[in-house]
């Protein structure tokens, strides 16, 4: 009887061990060091400003090589076309952009996000601080 | 002394059971339609924890369809390296944009998207699932159809796709 309730309790101890080591692989951890690779229209330059103004906790590298997570992705701009701006009196852009932040030793995609912006007042800006604050909750939320 | 070691095997082989991913027994029996070489749709299940590579698509769409992953929490580790993936993502996307007539009668500047994506099995070659996709007025362009792809995946992974 006490053998079998001693096998109980080991089981009961070692399987949310093993449950959590899967999930904590998608953990980025705070001051990680990051490469943002080069997207179209220089969409990396809006990334690596957003990163700073939104103060995520990451350290951005210029070398791969250095590098505990790449950051990729895609970015989209459509500007405002005359038709746009005489029927619609809008001379924003529509913005669309996807980031995804991969682990260099795993080559696991940790984290990913799009965003669509219509009319963005700020264009490539506010694409790359929206990815950057989730990016920052992604980071804080620890998970 | 015996019973004691007998008892330590089974917590052995129970822990090492939950470390592993969690995998269909349907997926050993692909129900193939015909016998060529090459790939044929299968009833093969999607496992749940299984590595997918998502190849690139026109338009950077591949980064919308992990972000879409992400979102709808399918429950896939997307990996960067074709080599370490058992399951590899393709397909093909359009974006129509509105033009001046739709604008000026209908007041709408939203695009049109569509997309049509596959999964193959890399060890068999079997195309496990399938899916298009086509948004009109699409509030928010590409990243609408990538949810809609994710969503999609995690109803076959579900097994409630029909």
């Amino acid at each position: 009887m006490k053998i079998t309730l001693l096998t109980m309790l080991l089981v009961c101890a070692f399987a949310p061990i093993v449950v959590s080591q899967e999930g904590a692989t998608k953990v980025i951890p705070a001051g990680s060091r990051v490469f943002v690779a080069p997207m179209e229209d220089g969409f990396q330059d809006y990334i690596r400003a957003a990163l700073q103004a939104k103060k995520v906790p990451v350290v951005i590298v210029d070398d791969k090589g250095l590098a505990d997570f790449e950051i990729s992705g895609h970015s989209e701009t459509q500007k405002a076309s005359t038709a746009k701006k005489v029927i619609m009196w809008d001379w924003h852009s529509n913005e669309q952009a996807s980031v995804q932040v991969t682990n260099l030793k795993t080559s696991e995609i940790v984290f990913a996000y799009s965003v669509n912006k219509v009319s963005s007042a700020h264009g490539k800006k506010s694409t790359a601080e929206a990815c950057a604050k989730h990016l920052k909750e992604k980071l804080e939320s620890k998970k | 002394m015996t019973r004691v070691s007998f008892l330590m095997a089974v917590v052995l082989s129970s822990v090492l059971l939950a470390a592993r991913p969690m995998q269909s027994q349907d997926s050993a029996k692909p129900g193939a339609l015909t016998e060529s070489a090459n790939p044929v749709i299968t009833s093969e299940l999607l496992p749940k924890g299984a590595k997918l590579y998502v190849a690139p698509i026109q338009n950077g769409f591949e980064t919308y369809i992990t972000a879409g992953l992400e979102k709808k929490k399918v429950p896939l580790v997307v990996v960067a390296d074709r080599s370490k993936a058992d399951y590899e993502l393709s397909g093909v996307s359009d974006t129509d944009k509105a033009g001046w007539a739709k604008m000026l009668f209908l007041g709408s500047q939203q695009t049109n998207e569509s997309a049509s994506i596959k999964i193959v099995n890399l060890k068999t070659g079997s195309v496990v699932f399938a899916y298009s996709v086509n948004k009109t007025n699409s509030m928010r362009g590409k990243q609408s159809a990538g949810e809609a792809v994710a969503k999609h995946i995690n109803e076959k992974i579900e097994n409630r796709y029909h």
